[in-house]
């Protein structure tokens, strides 16, 4: 009986497994636009280099049989000596890419199609599609430096150096020869002082004024702790811009007032220790004042585990992010990360009954006011999730978990309106170096209401259909 | 390099025959020592420079060609766009060398070595062969560092602070291949070179100080180096164990930092059961010290400028020790505010926030006894002064950042944004190469015998500080905006297009700090051979070095090395003729130095008078 | 050169500098030690740790070391009381004893992977142990170099005329990798 029990158990995880197969593809049923925008365009853009070469017209250079081959499996196959694929890596630096074995022949063929579909396309449109790219640079987009100008400016910085050179060496002389310097520096210098605080200052004021707007800090936060975060930032911005003003006008000030003009001498003032204690206990105040009120921030944003919080799994590698959703047990499901990168993209663990009703996704959806517990999880390198608009950040770590709690307060549609950006959408950005497409590694986060939310839930699938998790339960049991 | 002879003594000339290679390559003597390391940190500097602005133009302009680039890099360049990967490993090789190769070794190495026994009256240093050893190993390292960039797959690219599994792997990345393991010689060697030096300046200053140099009489360069070399020599070695470990990982399977790592990754066998965190440990307890190992040599250069060049003796100079020493000891437990968001405790994250906020209490005192001492002098604003009087305020503009980002809660969005690099750029970057600028300025007389040209000294602050300015302080705005750092290009993102003018604007600033610096070059190669000739003492100092003759010689001094019978910072005293009195000059009465009791002036009410009108 | 640096004995030193540096190497190497014991624990404290036996040869080298420690210290006694043949004996003792302890821990180690515990491809718990008797045991090599010379020179007769300085500073080192295996042995043994 007991060997009977076992194969049983066996066969169904099997079955399982087959299971989390068609569904993890099963995701995955949009067309080529969307796995091409899901799984390439960290490193591919259709008419620009990025990381990996441009896509346009591939489907003419590379016959789909080998493309297939290479996308499954570029490093196998380049293992096996295909001399196009050698000469590919040698040309892109050496650069291994992504296996992507999780997709089928068909998948594939579908982004085939799709590169195909948008080569053949007017350039201007091509673009457009292609993850977005700066609106103000469109114009330059296609201009090259011209490189005789290159040369032109080369040549000018030099003659200017020369230029200053030459000059200063014969205000020099001329200075010797007079027995006094032409240029009297130290009271151009003094003047100068003033001049560099005067514009500087204002230089800073109008910064303040011109670029606070597109800082995070203008649309408010976004979350239940950024309010907090915020007033403690506000503080210690006041504290040290006063600090910053009163400091760099002395210095320059006294740069100014205290130049040698001949007739002082400089008053010998070696020690005020009633001084020198009065700037040491002052700033130790202050200080003392900032470290307290950054304690209560920093525990509040740390110690914030509710039971309430729904569990979400952010899932980084090379070069993406995953969501994993913990269903409506709200618990999920354990991984191995052996199992990782074959039919089982994220290495969930198949024996773990929570598994069944998690949702992997490719966009992070929040609830308005519903408390989320992020926990984070890589599979090669480190990663950062830093989702600014929520003043949140926290480090992905291969092997080791880390967690992030927090509260969304304002929903997508409420920011787009706040911020007059119907387009606006906001992110979840990798904020620590792993690799060439770092710069380009994001997921969207969409915070929506309740019945959005739900609804957005509703269209996703849950790894194992319930029929099949309820036979797996009694099985296990 | 100078075409006069050096004047030895005769007796000396007999027993010491200089050939090319023992008087310039091989010297032991510690000028000379300075200067190879001087010359070297410049070349490396410029690299190091050229390097960030090809990276600049590549974030200022994402969508434009640049034919050249190709010319330059080769295949890393391919129809003139910078390889991403390309990027990475520049920022990565520019923040290296920066770090390590101009400003811990051209710096400390440069002026410790130079002033450590000018200052404090000795023949040479402690083991004057170790001191050629350890500017070897720095050569050498640096040409390792250099040929790294020619490999195949480009040289490392895991950023400076070379994180595992990113440079642990060499499957992970193009450049943590051979690029990567040629990194880890290089800073295997160059720990090598930093100990050695570090062993020597301290055995130099606690052991061969001439007779009535106390410690409390020490110019404050010197207490400067001094706990520099400390610094050095308690964290480099916890660098070199955390190095072994990396290359143990790298290349012969162990698993010290890689966890959950699957074979196909990992090159074949699965790696699970290490931590990457505990490298970020190993290296922040070096990389935190490092911080001061750059900024203190920095801040003991510009504290003898500007006591000198404003006639005054400087503002508290016990406090100053104090807090050398303070940021001395602080810097070994803050290293953590480095990881405050890698899942660290919370309650361990507080601790290293309160000792972080700590440090700046030391720090601005030092601003405040700076502030004090240009206060009522009589200021030469010469080139050294004005680069002194820079780093003052790079010092304030990037140290108060500085509470942002030790404050754990308000890191957690800034950290490793923009304001991140506009705050170290500033209070390290752009402060420390300030201080080095100013002591080349101050001593190139000392180095070299001969003077630069002081217009173009002017002209070269005058353009460096106005595009550090441009340069490092927008980024703060971008980094509130969350923009990330070490990120090729910001196309990605509809949010941070608002900053395509700013980065252009940036890159043009950097661009014209670019062109300065080879003014700066020009002047300093030039005046090497046509400089005019220094006077014994140009800035009527008082420091021992003053009173060696210009034109070097083996030993320092020709005659008996002379006593010391004040402290260093005798400047404008009351009732003196000059304005100044060198510490070998004894008061009125005063014979044997080591029997004076007190050789600081006790502050009493007499000595704070009014300024005298001359 | 050696005109000027004549001079330097006019500087008024505490130590001397070489004996100084001598120590300030030893407490760089302090410092690196003490940086892979704390790895060593902090990775300790993450749990998944593998517990692994410290073969019973660490034990012996435990005493070897202890015994080589004696023997510098007799030498240098000796050397005080100007009794070059004990010099001689003891210098040799210790070289042997020395020679012993590295074989040892090479022997050590293949007690160690006969039970299993590996550098590579294994827990990080077993690759410290080869790392840090390893690292150990560079040091030991290159004071068993030091105590070599010394040796030779006592044959030759020259330990006397090059001063006590270097058998002196011979013998501060080998007391140090000894304490330091000491140390390293105990904290292995607690923190298993």
């Amino acid at each position: 009986m007991k060997i009977l029990n076992l194969l049983s158990k066996f066969t169904l995880v099997v079955a399982l497994a087959f299971t989390f197969h068609l569904n993890l593809k099963a995701q995955t049923t949009e067309e080529g636009k969307a796995l091409y925008n899901a799984n390439c365009t960290a490193c591919h853009a259709i008419n620009d280099k990025v990381v990996g070469p441009a896509l346009k017209d591939v489907h003419k250079r590379r016959e789909e049989a080998w493309l297939i081959k290479w996308i499954k499996n570029s490093q196998a196959l380049i293992k096996s000596g295909d001399a196009q694929a050698v000469q590919l890596y040698k040309e892109n630096n050496e650069a291994m890419m992504t296996s992507f074995e999780n997709l089928s022949d068909i998948e594939v063929k579908s982004i085939i199609a799709y590169i195909k579909a948008e080569s053949e396309a007017p350039a201007a449109a091509a673009t457009a599609a292609v993850a977005p790219t700066s609106g103000g640079n469109m114009e330059a987009a296609n201009t090259d430096w011209n490189s005789a100008i290159n040369w032109l400016l080369f040549i000018i910085t030099i003659i200017l150096v020369l230029i200053i050179a030459t000059v200063s060496k014969i205000l020099g002389r001329i200075g010797d020869i007079q027995g006094k310097p032409i240029i009297n520096w130290n009271k151009t210098n003094s003047i100068l002082l003033m001049a560099f605080l005067v514009i500087g200052l204002g230089a800073a004021t109008w910064e303040f004024w011109a670029h606070s707007k597109h800082t995070v800090f203008s649309s408010g936060p976004a979350s239940e702790h950024g309010g907090e975060y915020d007033s403690m930032f506000m503080v210690t911005l006041i504290l040290t811009g006063i600090v910053f003003v009163i400091t760099q006008v002395l210095l320059f000030w006294y740069g100014f007032k205290y130049k040698a003009d001949g007739k002082r001498k400089a008053l010998y003032y070696p020690d005020n220790h009633k001084i020198e204690l009065l700037w040491t206990v002052i700033p130790a105040i202050v200080l003392t004042v900032l470290v307290i009120r950054g304690l209560m921030t920093w525990n509040a944003m740390m110690y914030n585990k509710s039971e309430k919080s729904r569990n979400i799994e952010i899932y980084a590698y090379q070069f993406g992010w995953n969501a994993r959703y913990a269903g409506v047990d709200n618990k999920l499901g354990a991984h191995n990360f052996r199992e990782q990168g074959k039919m089982n993209a994220l290495g969930v663990d198949t024996n773990d009954v929570n598994a069944y009703d998690d949702v992997i996704t490719n966009e992070l959806h929040l609830e308005v006011n519903q408390p989320v517990d992020l926990a984070f999880r890589a599979k090669d390198v480190i990663h950062s999730a830093l989702l600014p608009h929520f003043r949140v950040q926290m480090n992905v770590v291969p092997g080791l978990p880390t967690r992030f709690g927090f509260t969304p307060t304002v929903t997508t549609a409420e920011m787009r309106t706040k911020l007059k950006k119907p387009e606006f959408d906001y992110i979840l950005l990798c904020n620590k170096i792993c690799g060439g497409a770092h710069y380009r590694m994001k997921m969207k986060v969409v915070v929506d209401t309740k019945e959005d939310y739900q609804k957005w839930m509703k269209s996703q699938k849950v790894l194992v259909n319930k029929t099949t998790a309820n036979a797996a339960a009694v099985a296990l049991k | 390099m100078s075409d006069h002879n050096l004047t030895h003594n005769h007796e000396e000339h007999e027993h010491h025959e200089d050939n090319f290679f023992s008087k310039y390559v091989f010297s032991m003597d510690h000028k000379m020592i300075a200067r190879q390391f001087l010359i070297t940190g410049i070349i490396m500097g410029t690299i190091g420079m050229l390097m960030s602005l090809i990276f600049r133009l590549q974030l200022a302009y994402p969508d434009m060609k640049f034919p050249f680039l190709e010319g330059i890099l080769g295949h890393w360049g391919k129809d003139g766009k910078l390889d991403p990967n390309f990027y990475l490993a520049l920022i990565t090789i520019h923040g290296t060398i920066m770090v390590f190769y101009v400003l811990t070794a051209g710096l400390s190495g440069t002026f410790s070595n130079l002033l450590i026994p000018l200052q404090v009256g000795a023949r040479d240093m402690a083991s004057p062969f170790m001191n050629m050893l350890s500017y070897w190993f720095f050569f050498v390292s640096s040409v390792v560092l250099l040929v790294s960039l020619f490999v195949d797959g480009g040289p490392a690219s895991a950023g400076w602070t070379v994180y595992p599994p990113l440079s642990a792997l060499p499957k992970a990345i193009p450049g943590s291949g051979t690029g990567m393991t040629l990194w880890l010689v290089a800073m295997v060697l160059f720990i090598a070179s930093a100990l050695l030096g570090g062993i020597n300046y301290i055995a130099t200053v606690l052991n061969m100080r001439t007779k009535g140099m106390k410690m409390t009489r020490l110019p404050l360069t010197i207490w400067a180096f001094l706990v520099t070399a400390v610094l050095g020599l308690l964290s480099f070695p916890v660098l070199l164990g955390g190095s072994l470990l990396l290359i143990f990982d790298r290349s012969f399977g162990t698993s010290f930092y890689l966890s959950e790592i699957v074979a196909e990754f990992a090159g074949g066998i699965e790696r699970t059961g290490g931590s990457p965190i505990l490298f970020q440990h190993l290296f922040w307890f070096l990389g935190h010290p490092e911080v001061y190992i750059i900024l203190l040599p920095a801040l003991g250069i510009t504290s003898e400028v500007i006591a000198t060049n404003s006639r005054k003796p400087i503002f508290g100079y016990r406090a100053m020790i104090g807090s050398i020493l303070a940021i001395g000891i602080l810097s070994f437990i803050v290293w953590g505010h480095h990881m405050f968001i890698t899942g660290m405790n919370p309650f361990l994250g507080s601790v290293f926030m309160l000792g972080t906020l700590i440090i700046a209490v030391p720090s601005a005192v030092k601003t405040f006894n700076y502030l004090a001492t240009l206060w009522k002098g009589n200021l030469h604003l010469t080139p050294a002064m004005m680069f002194a009087i820079g780093l003052v305020s790079f010092f304030i503009s990037g140290g108060l950042t500085g509470i942002y980002l030790g404050n754990a809660a308000l890191d957690i969005n800034l950290h490793d944004t923009y304001f991140v690099v506009a705050h170290f750029h500033l209070v390290m970057g752009s402060a420390a190469i300030f201080g080095m600028l100013s002591g080349i300025y101050h001593w190139y007389p000392k180095l070299f015998g001969r003077m630069m040209n002081e217009t173009a000294g002017h002209v070269h602050f005058w353009l460096t500080i106005i595009s550090a300015y441009c340069v490092f302080f927008p980024m703060h705005f971008m980094g509130l905006a969350g923009v990330p750092r070490r990120y090729y290009a910001n196309t990605a993102y509809d949010q941070f297009n608002v900053f395509v003018d700013m980065n252009e604007f940036i890159t043009i600033a950097a661009i014209l700090g670019g062109v300065a610096q080879f003014i700066f070059l020009a002047n300093f190669f030039i005046s090497i051979y046509k400089g005019k000739r220094a006077p014994q003492n140009p800035w009527n100092s008082n420091t021992l070095e003053w009173t060696a003759p210009v034109e070097h010689l083996h030993g320092n001094w020709p005659g008996e090395i002379p006593h010391v019978y004040r402290w260093a910072y005798d400047y404008s005293k009351p009732g003196a003729e000059e304005d100044f009195i060198p510490q070998n000059i004894p008061d009125a009465g005063q014979t044997d130095p080591m029997q004076e009791a007190e050789g600081l002036p006790e502050p009493s009410k007499k000595s704070v008078q009014e300024p005298v009108m001359a | 050169m050696e005109n000027t640096l004549k001079n330097i004995e006019d500087a008024n030193y505490i130590i001397n500098p070489k004996k100084f540096v001598l120590w300030l190497l030893i407490v760089a190497s302090i410092m690196m030690f003490a940086g892979f014991t704390s790895a060593y624990i902090v990775r300790r404290g993450e749990g998944n740790w593998e517990i692994f036996n410290l073969p019973s040869l660490f034990a012996i080298n435990t005493l070897i070391i202890i015994l080589s420690s004696i023997t510098m210290q007799w030498s240098v006694i000796a050397l005080k009381n100007n009794k070059l043949s004990q010099v001689k004996t003891m210098l040799g003792l210790t070289l042997a004893l020395g020679l012993a302890f590295c074989v040892g821990q090479f022997l050590a180690w293949g007690q160690l992977t006969a039970d299993n515990v590996f550098f590579a491809f294994s827990n990080p718990s077993n690759s410290f142990v080869y790392v840090i008797s390893g690292v150990h045991l560079f040091h030991v090599v290159g004071g068993v170099l030091f105590v070599l010379i010394q040796f030779i020179q006592s044959l030759r007769g020259k330990v006397l005329a090059s001063a006590p300085l270097y058998t002196g500073m011979c013998a501060t080192y080998w007391h140090f990798i000894g304490i330091l295996w000491i140390y390293l042995y105990i904290f292995l043994y607690l923190y298993r």
